[in-house]
């Protein structure tokens, strides 16, 4: 991972400077973000959709964005707030796809069903199994070595709360592979 | 083995949030047995996604860049119509406000010049005598009006 004072460096040339400079954060904080987004969402399109989005918002407000701060961490807040907006959207899409379904099946003909799962990476039972919190602090802990602290300031709850968060997925997954006693193929 | 147990009871019977945070700190994260019954990085990485796994062929730059241009672009236009529309908005409160100004003034001079009007015609129709004469001598006059006539009496009277 990147060092705290590289880090400093980029996000000064990179919020600082012109739409070009910002490229440089781009490619260096895509595959985190991008991996994050899939683990939440589940979806290569959806995810990719919520990492433009934050870098988007990342540059329209850099002007928020304290320098003391950890760019990766900033980034990943904004990335998760996204994400938790998808699945919400996803959400209501889907009730009232289901509803629109049920009043009037000749309305609905030929509409595609809601784009609700799909992932081409992850177990979808996985995505069932785990909340999204659960998926982002099992995420954070297990790809970029986060603590309970440094999650909880990215999911907005105390340490307390991310350390059952975390415990409550690890604990999942672990009777998920006793379940299956180890013979699951995930890749 | 007792104390997992109990730190389990414990668990169920209160299942507030904090109170677990403060069992996993206390005693689930040291305790070998709790720890065995939770997976480890390793394990939980077979379930996620890493970064290793999306870098290649990865770029988000080109879609990014035209949607900052578009945004930059949509900003641009949108504070050049919010500055018109600030201009409008002050041109049009100048407006008022001088039209407000004008109608006082117009009904300001308006009653002025009723006032006026009214005073002259008050003075035009004032009865006024200069003096008066009996018999070639000057005589003490007495002017009555009753009211709510037009009608002017007056009364001389020779001085003694």
């Amino acid at each position: 991972m990147m060092e705290l004072a590289e880090e400093r460096d980029l996000a000064e040339r990179g919020l600082l400077g012109e739409a070009e400079d910002f490229k440089k954060i781009v490619d260096t904080f895509s595959p985190p973000l991008l991996a994050l987004a899939l683990n939440i969402l589940g979806n290569r399109e959806d995810a990719e959709d919520a990492c433009q989005e934050t870098f988007l918002r990342a540059y329209l407000h850099r002007d928020s964005f304290d320098l003391e701060r950890s760019l990766r961490n900033w980034l990943m807040t904004i990335l998760y707030r996204r994400c938790l907006d998808h699945l919400k959207k996803k959400k209501r899409f889907k009730i009232f796809f289901n509803r629109a379904a049920w009043e009037s099946p000749e309305s609905v003909r030929g509409v595609p069903p809601a784009p609700v799962s799909g992932p081409k990476l992850l177990p979808p039972r996985l995505l069932d199994l785990l909340s999204p919190r659960e998926r982002t602090a099992l995420s954070l802990w297990a790809n970029e070595g986060y603590t309970a602290e440094e999650i909880s300031r990215i999911i907005d709850c105390s340490a307390s709360t991310a350390r059952v968060y975390l415990f409550n997925a690890r604990k999942k997954i672990k009777a998920f592979l006793e379940k299956d006693n180890g013979t699951m193929r995930t890749r | 083995m007792g104390r997992c147990g109990l730190v389990n009871l414990m668990d169920r019977l209160v299942p507030l949030k904090a109170w677990r945070g403060y069992l996993i700190v206390r005693h689930r994260e040291h305790c070998p047995r709790c720890l065995a019954r939770l997976a480890s990085r390793e394990e939980a990485l077979r379930f996620l996604v890493r970064s290793e796994d999306v870098a290649p062929g990865l770029n988000l730059w080109p879609g990014l860049r035209r949607a900052l241009a578009g945004r930059t672009r949509a900003t641009a236009s949108e504070a050049a119509v919010s500055g018109m529309i600030w201009r409008r908005a002050f041109a049009a409160a100048g407006a008022i406000l001088l039209a407000v100004f004008g109608l006082w003034l117009f009904r300001s001079g308006i009653a002025v010049r009723t006032d006026r009007i009214a005073a002259e015609a008050s003075r035009d129709s004032r009865f006024k005598l200069n003096y008066v004469r009996v018999g070639g001598e000057p005589a003490t006059a007495y002017i009555y009006q009753p009211k709510g006539t037009d009608m002017i009496v007056v009364w001389a009277e020779r001085n003694p």
